[in-house]
């Protein structure tokens, strides 16, 4: 056992003051993930960098993520706010990230704009900042792995803003991009998604709901081309389309006809479309009944809920609403009719959408009923 | 080369061990000294934690010297260490490590023996070490789970690490000259690695400083691996931990290359062993096996982190080199320890499940979900489940629904009731044909139960009835799926009935009820058992205890629940107070278990056994608590010599049963709490308040409180005994000691307190208050403000009288108080007149407004005379106490029933003085008004009737004698 008088000299003879080792990690969209490289660019082309002395370059089409390497504390602690649903504190933590590259430096700005995106709420002046920094970063990052990504946000903070019009231009912009510039045809489903909601904010339902089809038939037609885990997102699409679809009767006030379609879609094959038909039933008979004062209605909407909650298995939005609406259906039973823990089984509901599903558009609504 | 006797942790312990030994036989009676050695070995060889510390306390009270105190204190440490690290509950065990480390410094910096004192240094580096490793993982773990925490354990990680590497300092300044005794040789040895080990982990914590520290690390490492040999089991640690300082310097590819060759070097060991070329002792080859395991932790997470070549090649070394070296005929997972052995076996699966093969990510799955199983709550499972929620978030489609199946499992066996839900509902879309042939029903009966067990009986009624109408089966019981039909069908209607409570029998459900107990009626079979149970359990809940005994009793053993019905059965005896006839079902049926081994295969029996075998326990403890503490119901009288047989019947459940019964978990460390409560053992209450909590904040609350009361109770007799002191003539030195432990109590209270008040959401007014007036007595004033503040956020607009006077004449002065104790003259002052004016004959508001004018006389910690102003307005100050005819503070203190010369009279005199004089300096008239006062509080016996007023008394006695 000779190894430390063997190793010290070598040891003394390392350079002192060389840079640390750099070992970013490229996940894969089948899963596994490339350790020890050095990425030196992330592009709509694809990654580039090294492993060791060789050099590395992936498909754009086969990255689902990067880890850089040795990352600011903010940016790990702007992560995990991300992932618990803490959009605000989230934003701040990457604002003050500051790294020597400048990779993660522009990682860290499309986080933080993508978090302030998914904090604004009501607030038009914040999403017009985040619209304006969305808009700075792409201009500075043209050609980046993360600009469809940017655009959509760009175009979504604009919508939130009030901004229908230039929400619309910098959609169809992505739309455009996404045949010419080959960004797929996922990017191209969720553009056409996102101008659907932009139409609904510019109170154009009918519109809307015409460009939910679209997204969803074009959702539908990129499946059959699509990689496993680009599958799982056009899917998420085709029902988000499909719930879009209803939820413009809903906007409309047309319960009935809203009760209708979902109650057509809770008929489908499909999991998870049988899960957001009830959910989205339980939501327009609960409206419905809310507004009639109708408890029978209200018991109707709890039992569409529940069947909503126990046939989700993406486990995502539609368990969340149902959660959401089953709370609410409680509030308003009352103690009369469902005694004296109403409350505090209302407030376990709301407790479940904002820590289980922190990250579905119903965590703040949830936050905000449990606050009342 | 140095043999050790021990592997190294053991080596600590047994150079430790032999050093105390020979240093205490030339000082210490050898039956003190033989104890002492007898309460270690309890606990440092057999983790008879608790029982040492009983040990532990019997000597403090048998032997009484002031050199034997030392002794059994820095043993009394010791055993708490042990304790801490054989804990697996990490809220337990940072508890027991924070209290090794203040303990020891305590001892340190009290101890004026020698040897104590370097016991307890060497206690205090081991602690440090052990609880800063703890700190670093609970880093880890804060960084993704909870980052606003991080900044504030960056902070006690490097200060517990400081604090450690002064006390290896101390230790090996101490044997330096001793180093010609081989035992003291290692110590020296291992006390100068652990400092470098030490520094190097502040390196890893303190950022800024990280390259400064870590090339000390390394120097002082390489000067002892030098010093000791390279060859020596000393040496070869030390270059490990060298290899680990070049991770924390990020220089990746030499940390590898120093792990990878100290595996060679011990592997080549292990094999010279095997082939009789080398002779190493079962001790040695056990160290050599163990850190082989430690550094193959390191290099496979090290190299997989990296993406090294190599990487696969070393898992397959790892597992061939178990199979090799470990015991023979078991699987690697058996071999390999609880704690490296399976991060390591964890790293691989991790690194199994990054490949994106189908194949290795199910096994990855697999090992990481029995890893997750063995270890509940402490390090190893934090990373386990961190690599689970990795593989089920990124590989989820590569997973089978059998193995989502027992995620979800484990996740409802654990009480994670939404992670459950939502893995059983992934489990249920994914399953295919064949896998719901056996796996359906169950995992809706487990979604199911989940909804029931958070109180959704709607979606638990949804979930029970589809998985009837889908995977339902009628036939031979002896066919399990019938036999799970049945009982699927039973929960369903028993979940009707909690659903029917819950909307008051609305009438709008009375077709989906009729529809579901239908359903269950289909397939809840009848057989004498079954009803038998179900009769029973119903007479149980009815309170029937004859009638469900006797249902219960007809349950025979070939069924299913036949264990869980003989202990209910107990239990039933147990409530109608026949406890003998409880503990003689319980014997016969602990026979029946012995004497029915049950295989692997047995998977449900084993279940309801490990269930009743726990209910079993759990009602021997109760009958226990019930004798010790008494019932009115059993007409059992409180039996203080019952309690010793409770706690330990307490015990005895927690190590056997705490995973089997979690259920009862909560319910027992309440009574453990009451029953140390009642015995007046309040740190050990406090250690069950403290592992409640985090289990049953309800619970939790409750017991606080009763151990609140009881340090109230212990405070008020130590003031008394203090204030029987000063009554007697003790001189201020001599009542130092008494005043300390007075303050001991009150630090203990008011940290009971805060914890209780931060934890519970409406704290009781009772225990708001005497914290605060507690943290006043300490002088710890901002708390007294947040104290107050919280206080009159909760009970400001309260109406009950007697609540509201409390809250009008204790707490709103208060938080005047704690602004002018702060030194917050100016806003002090605005607050005190705002409220006077809302409040005008609130009289202390008055008192506390002169106070902020004119300021007060103090002594400061070092009895130094100090003379607050306040804001320097003393005439101000003297006409608002005493001076204005209707408006002063004077109207108050003079009524009739203040007497001449008691407590208040004093006080009164005291700050009338007091303001007079100060007045005095700007306008000279009022000097004379302060003599006057000064006069009458002398008057018959020179102050002399201040002494009969307690500490108070003592204290207005020096104010006056001050300011003559």
């Amino acid at each position: 056992m000779r190894i430390f008088t063997l190793l010290l000299p070598v040891a003394f003879l390392l350079p002192a003051a060389s840079a640390q080792k750099i070992n970013d990690v490229v996940l894969k969209k089948d899963g596994s993930r490339v350790r020890g490289l050095e990425i030196t660019e992330f592009l709509l082309s694809g990654v580039r960098g090294t492993r060791g002395n060789d050099p590395f370059e992936l498909p754009a089409h086969q990255v689902m993520d990067i880890e850089w390497s040795d990352v600011p504390e903010e940016f790990l602690s702007g992560k995990a706010a991300m992932n618990r649903g803490d959009f605000q504190v989230a934003a701040q933590l990457f604002g003050a990230v500051t790294s020597n590259r400048p990779l993660i430096k522009a990682d860290a700005e499309f986080f933080k704009i993508k978090s302030a995106v998914a904090s604004v709420g009501t607030d038009k002046g914040a999403a017009a900042t985040a619209a304006e920094h969305a808009k700075s970063w792409l201009s500075a990052n043209a050609n980046h792995w993360r600009t469809p990504e940017a655009m959509l946000l760009a175009g979504r903070s604009q919508r939130l803003a009030g901004t229908a019009g230039t929400a619309t231009a910098t959609l169809k912009d992505l739309e455009e991009r996404a045949i010419t510039d080959g960004f797929g045809g996922t990017w191209s489903a969720r553009a056409k998604y996102e101008l659907a909601l932009t139409l609904i904010a510019d109170g154009k339902g009918m519109q809307a709901r015409s460009q939910f089809k679209s997204a969803g038939n074009s959702a539908s037609d990129a499946l059959g081309t699509a990689s496993t885990s680009d599958k799982s997102d056009l899917q998420s699409i085709v029902t988000l389309s499909r719930v879009g679809e209803g939820e413009t009767y809903l906007i409309d006030k047309d319960y009935k006809t809203a009760e209708s379609f979902f109650s057509k879609l809770a008929g489908s094959k499909e999991m998870a479309l049988k899960a957001a038909g009830r959910a989205g039933e339980g939501q327009a008979i609960f409206e419905s009944a809310k507004a009639s004062k109708s408890d029978n209605d209200l018991r109707r909407a709890q039992l569409a809920l529940a069947k909503a909650s126990v046939l989700d298995s993406s486990n995502g939005e539609a368990s969340a609403k149902a959660n959401y609406f089953l709370g609410l259906c409680l509030i308003e039973l009352g103690p009369e009719k469902e005694g004296d823990s109403f409350k505090q089984r209302a407030q376990a509901y709301f407790e479940i959408v904002y820590t289980s599903y922190p990250t579905t558009q119903w965590a703040s609504l949830a936050k905000a009923a449990a606050a009342k | 080369m140095i043999s050790l006797p021990v592997r190294l942790n053991g080596a600590k312990c047994a150079a430790f061990a032999l050093a105390i030994s020979s240093f205490s036989s030339a000082l210490l009676a050898q039956d003190l000294v033989r104890e002492i050695n007898f309460v270690r070995a309890l606990a440092k060889e057999m983790r008879f934690i608790e029982l040492a510390k009983s040990e532990a306390d019997r000597l403090a009270t048998t032997f009484r010297g002031a050199g034997d105190q030392d002794r059994i204190a820095q043993l009394s440490v010791e055993v708490a260490y042990y304790g801490a690290r054989s804990r697996s509950d990490r809220t337990l065990q940072r508890t027991l490590f924070k209290e090794t480390v203040d303990k020891s410094q305590e001892l340190i910096d009290r101890s004026t023996d020698s040897d104590v004192k370097l016991q307890a240094q060497q206690t205090l580096a081991n602690a440090s070490q052990d609880f800063g490793q703890f700190l670093i993982e609970e880093l880890e773990i804060a960084r993704d789970q909870a980052p606003e925490r991080v900044a504030d354990l960056q902070t006690e990680t490097i200060d517990v690490l400081k604090a450690g590497q002064t006390a290896c300092a101390a230790v090996m300044s101490a044997l330096s000259s001793q180093r010609d005794d081989p035992q003291q040789n290692i110590e020296h040895g291992l006390m100068w690695m652990k400092g470098a080990v030490l520094k190097r982990e502040q390196a890893r914590a303190d950022k800024e400083n990280r390259s400064v520290l870590i090339d000390r690390a390394i120097e002082d490492l390489e000067e002892m691996v030098l010093d000791y040999g390279e060859e020596s089991a000393l040496g070869l640690r030390g270059l490990f931990e060298i290899a680990q300082c070049y991770e924390v310097k990020n220089k990746m590819d030499e940390a590898i290359s120093w792990y990878t060759d100290t595996i060679d070097s011990i592997t080549l060991s292990l094999n010279a062993h095997l082939d009789g070329e080398l002779q190493l002792t079962g001790d040695m080859q056990g160290f050599l096996f163990g850190m082989m395991q430690e550094v193959y932790v390191r290099a496979g997470e090290t190299m997989a982190r990296e993406g090294a070549d190599g990487t696969d090649e070393l898992f397959a070394n790892f597992r061939a080199n178990i199979i090799k070296f470990g015991e023979k005929d078991l699987s690697v997972f058996e071999i390999v320890s609880d704690s490296y052995g399976h991060l390591m076996l964890l790293a691989e699966a991790r690194y199994k499940a990054e490949s994106g093969d189908a194949t290795k990510v199910q096994e990855a799955l697999a090992m990481t979900q029995r890893i997750n199983d063995k270890h509940p709550a402490d390090y190893v499972g934090v990373r386990a489940k961190a690599v689970l929620s990795d593989i089920l978030s990124v590989q989820k489609g590569l997973v089978s629904g059998s193995l989502l199946f027992e995620v979800g499992k484990g996740d409802l066996q654990k009480n994670n009731y939404e992670p459950a839900i939502k893995g059983l509902r992934s489990a249920i879309a994914t399953m295919t044909d064949e896998e719901n042939k056996t796996l359906g029903l169950d995992a809706h009966r487990m979604l199911g139960d989940a909804y029931r067990r958070t109180d959704r009986s709607l979606e638990a009624i949804i979930a029970l009835s589809n998985g009837l109408t889908q995977f339902g089966k009628k036939g031979e019981e002896t066919d399990p799926i019938v036999t799970l039909s049945s009982d699927v069908a039973d929960t369903l209607d028993r979940t009707v009935s909690s659903h029917k409570r819950l909307t008051k029998n609305d009438t709008f459900f009375d077709s989906f009820w009729l529809e579901s107990v239908t359903l269950a009626a289909e397939y809840s079979t009848g057989g004498a058992n079954k009803l038998a149970r179900k009769s029973g359990n119903a007479h149980f809940n009815d309170k029937e205890f004859g009638q469900a005994a006797a249902e219960l009793a007809k349950v025979t053993p070939d069924y299913i629940y036949y264990e869980t019905a003989r202990v209910r059965m107990a239990r039933a005896q147990m409530s109608m107070g026949d406890f003998a006839a409880a503990r003689k079902t319980i014997a016969d049926y602990r026979k029946y278990v012995a004497a029915n081994t049950l295989g692997a295969r047995d998977n449900n029996k084993l279940t309801v056994r490990k269930a009743a075998q726990a209910a079993a326990a759990y009602n021997d403890l109760q009958m226990a608590y019930f004798e010790a503490r008494g019932n009115t119901d059993f007409k059992l009288e409180r039996n203080l010599n019952n309690y010793e047989t409770a706690i330990k019947a307490v015990e005895t459940f927690l190590s056997n049963y705490a995973t089997d019964g979690a259920l009862y978990v909560p319910q027992v460390l309440a009574y453990l709490g009451r029953l140390q409560v009642d015995t007046g053992a309040l740190a050990k209450a406090e250690q069950a308040y403290n592992q409640l909590k985090v289990k049953d904040q309800a619970r939790a609350s409750r017991l606080a409180s009763e151990i609140f009361q009881e340090y109230q109770n212990l405070v008020k007799s130590q003031i008394a005994e203090v204030e029987k002191a000063i009554a007697s003539g003790k001189t201020d030195a001599e009542l130092l000691q008494a005043k300390g432990e007075v303050a001991d109590a009150r630090k203990q209270l008011t940290a009971l307190g805060t914890d209780y008040i931060n934890g519970s959401p409406k704290p009781q007014l009772a225990i708001l208050v005497a914290t605060m007036s507690s943290w006043a007595e300490l002088k710890e004033w901002q708390r007294v403000d947040d104290v107050a503040k919280k206080t009159l956020a909760i009970y400001g607009d309260v109406k009950d009288p007697d609540e509201k006077r409390v809250v009008d004449l204790l707490v709103r002065p208060m938080v005047g108080e704690a602004l002018l104790q702060q030194r917050r003259f100016q806003e002090a002052y605005d607050m005190l007149v705002a409220a006077e004016t809302a409040n005008p004959t609130q009289w202390d508001l008055k008192r506390q407004i002169a106070r902020a004018l004119g300021g007060w006389f103090e002594f400061s910690e070092t009895g130094q005379a100090i003379r607050v102003p306040g804001l320097d307005r003393p005439v101000d100050a003297y006409m608002k106490y005493y001076g204005h005819p209707t408006d002063a503070y004077r109207v108050w203190a003079t009524r009739p029933d203040v007497d001449k010369f008691s407590l208040e009279w004093y006080e009164f005199m005291w700050e009338s003085y007091w303001f007079a004089k100060q007045a005095g300096t700007k306008d000279t008239k009022f000097k004379d008004t302060a003599g006057s006062f000064y006069r009458k509080a002398r008057s018959t016996n020179d102050f002399d009737t201040l002494k009969q007023h307690g500490i108070k008394g003592a204290l207005l006695h020096r104010y006056f004698r001050a300011n003559r």
